[in-house]
């Protein structure tokens, strides 16, 4: 990887990017409401969480990247559809559905490309991960890096909201994240399969919260 | 790989439903319909040789006419038994088809992994416009009172429902509990029973989700508590799922009673019948 290449998958990547990433906490908040999830439960729970929900997400990331590649639209909407449908919980489907517009439109913008111009202007239904993967495939980056890629800026904010949520600091978020490292590089290689009841259950429960940080 | 074991049930109507038992090999078994009070043929599948074992391969479909209305349920638990070897891997697949205007309701026994075993299953459900579904599945973690929690060796499930020619939710998920603990947060924590329901009617708009997804919240909310904690949320379009997740299998069971009987009423005016068998 050029280093042009590598300094725009670092801003991609990065958490703080506008897409709305501080608003979603997609049942972390009414997990921790319950009781069921604290400070020491984080890196397992992050760990478990990557071998399920991330590695299903990442494999979507990789089709994506590899259809950007071969500038197949039409089948990348197709692909999002899919992923839309692996997502039964209506508040952390809106919030992906969301934040993949936000993501696509973004990068269309900063990027100039007319492939993501003409990808974010269809009103299609479209998510994060296949957003990332698209956008990184355009920009040549390899699959597997972006889903990695993906996957740090997706546990990075999912840290983030728990350090709102949790007496959690910085230097202990930032050593959580740099644990995961190893399991966002397993989840990367993406799989067909994820199985989280519990959050499940909680990401439903999410909206009848007395009160509420997130929208998820 | 054993040659699949078929049965085809066929609910078809003019001015009553009634049943057609196109196909049926051993080990299923259908005997005949019931009439429900509620209106619904009320059909039993029994699974004559007692479990699954890890040789089988067992195909089931069932098609509901348009304007039939049926409910289905098993006659007790489905036990899964020991695998003897890493590619013994039992297997069940079904496929259901409701036509315009039909009415299934799917109300099976608990699913009981044994210790050792190796369980796949597919599950494809197709509704044409207006028809109407209300799907339970409860799986347990085993014998509990042998002892066997999360012993068995994996279990697979891959199910989708279509409504209207385009997919409403599509959910594949693998336990494997020798390589990702059920019991991490991430997945089950402290409740090891799971269950869900759907609850579908094709082209009934998304409005009237969210109303049924709020209606069914509230009731979701009085029966949780520390040992069950229970969720409802709105498809993309056609349905609902409500998720629940316990310590028991008993509370599960009876909470999937009281969500079937508010959607049942809300989404045909009819009174949920149990089934003419001991819960």
């Amino acid at each position: 990887m050029d280093s042009q290449v590598l300094l725009q998958l670092l801003h991609l990547a990065d958490s703080a990017l506008p897409i709305g990433g501080a608003a979603h906490s997609f049942g972390l908040e009414s997990l921790i409401d319950a009781g069921l999830l604290d400070v020491e439960d984080l890196e397992p729970f992050f760990a478990g969480y990557l071998e399920e929900t991330g590695a299903m997400e990442a494999s979507y990331c990789i089709r994506s990247c590899e259809l950007a590649r071969v500038s197949a639209l039409e089948e990348w909407f197709r692909l999002n559809f899919d992923l839309g449908g692996r997502k039964p919980l209506r508040e952390p489907r809106d919030g992906s559905a969301a934040m993949g517009r936000r993501f696509l439109q973004l990068a269309a913008n900063m990027t100039g490309s007319e492939r993501l111009r003409s990808a974010s202007l269809a009103s299609r239904e479209v998510h994060l991960a296949t957003c990332f993967g698209f956008v990184a495939g355009a920009l040549g980056i390899d699959p597997e890096t972006a889903a990695a890629a993906y996957l740090q800026q997706s546990i990075t904010s999912l840290v983030a909201a728990c350090q709102r949520l949790l007496a959690l600091g910085q230097t202990q978020a930032h050593q959580i994240l740099w644990n995961l490292k190893p399991a966002i590089l397993l989840a990367a290689a993406g799989s067909e399969t994820a199985f989280m009841p519990l959050l499940d259950v909680a990401a439903a429960r999410h909206a009848t919260l007395r009160t509420r940080l997130f929208i998820s | 790989m054993s040659r699949p074991a078929k049965l085809h049930l066929a609910f078809e109507y003019s001015d009553r439903t009634t049943l057609r038992v196109r196909e049926q090999q051993p080990p299923w078994r259908v005997v005949r319909g019931f009439e429900a009070p509620s209106g619904e043929l009320l059909t039993h599948i029994h699974n004559v040789s007692g479990g699954i074992f890890d040789s089988d391969a067992l195909d089931w479909r069932i098609d509901v006419a348009p304007g039939a209305r049926a409910q289905v349920t098993s006659t007790g638990a489905t036990r899964v038994y020991r695998s003897r070897a890493v590619d013994r891997v039992a297997s069940q697949h079904g496929c259901l088809r409701i036509g315009e205007g039909g009415y299934l309701e799917y109300l099976p026994d608990a699913l009981i992994p044994f210790a050792g075993s190796r369980f796949e299953q597919i599950t494809r459900i197709e509704l044409e416009p207006d028809a109407a579904l209300i799907w339970w599945d409860r799986v347990m973690p085993g014998r509990e009172a042998s002892g066997e929690v999360f012993r068995y060796e994996s279990l697979a499930s891959s199910f989708e429902i279509t409504a209207n020619g385009e997919p409403a939710v599509v959910e594949r998920f693998t336990i494997e509990p020798r390589l990702r603990p059920p019991d991490s947060l991430a997945r089950l924590g402290p409740f090891p029973h799971f269950a869900s329901c759907y609850v579908c009617r094709a082209g009934q708009p998304a409005a009237y989700w969210r109303a049924l997804e709020s209606e069914l919240q509230s009731l979701a909310d009085r029966i949780s508590d520390s040992e069950i904690l229970w969720g409802v949320t709105s498809l993309r379009a056609h349905g609902l799922v409500i998720r629940g997740v316990a310590r028991s299998g008993r509370r599960l069971s009876d909470g999937l009673i009281e969500f079937w009987k508010a959607a049942k009423w809300s989404l045909c005016g009819r009174v949920a019948t149990l089934p003419r068998k001991v819960y």
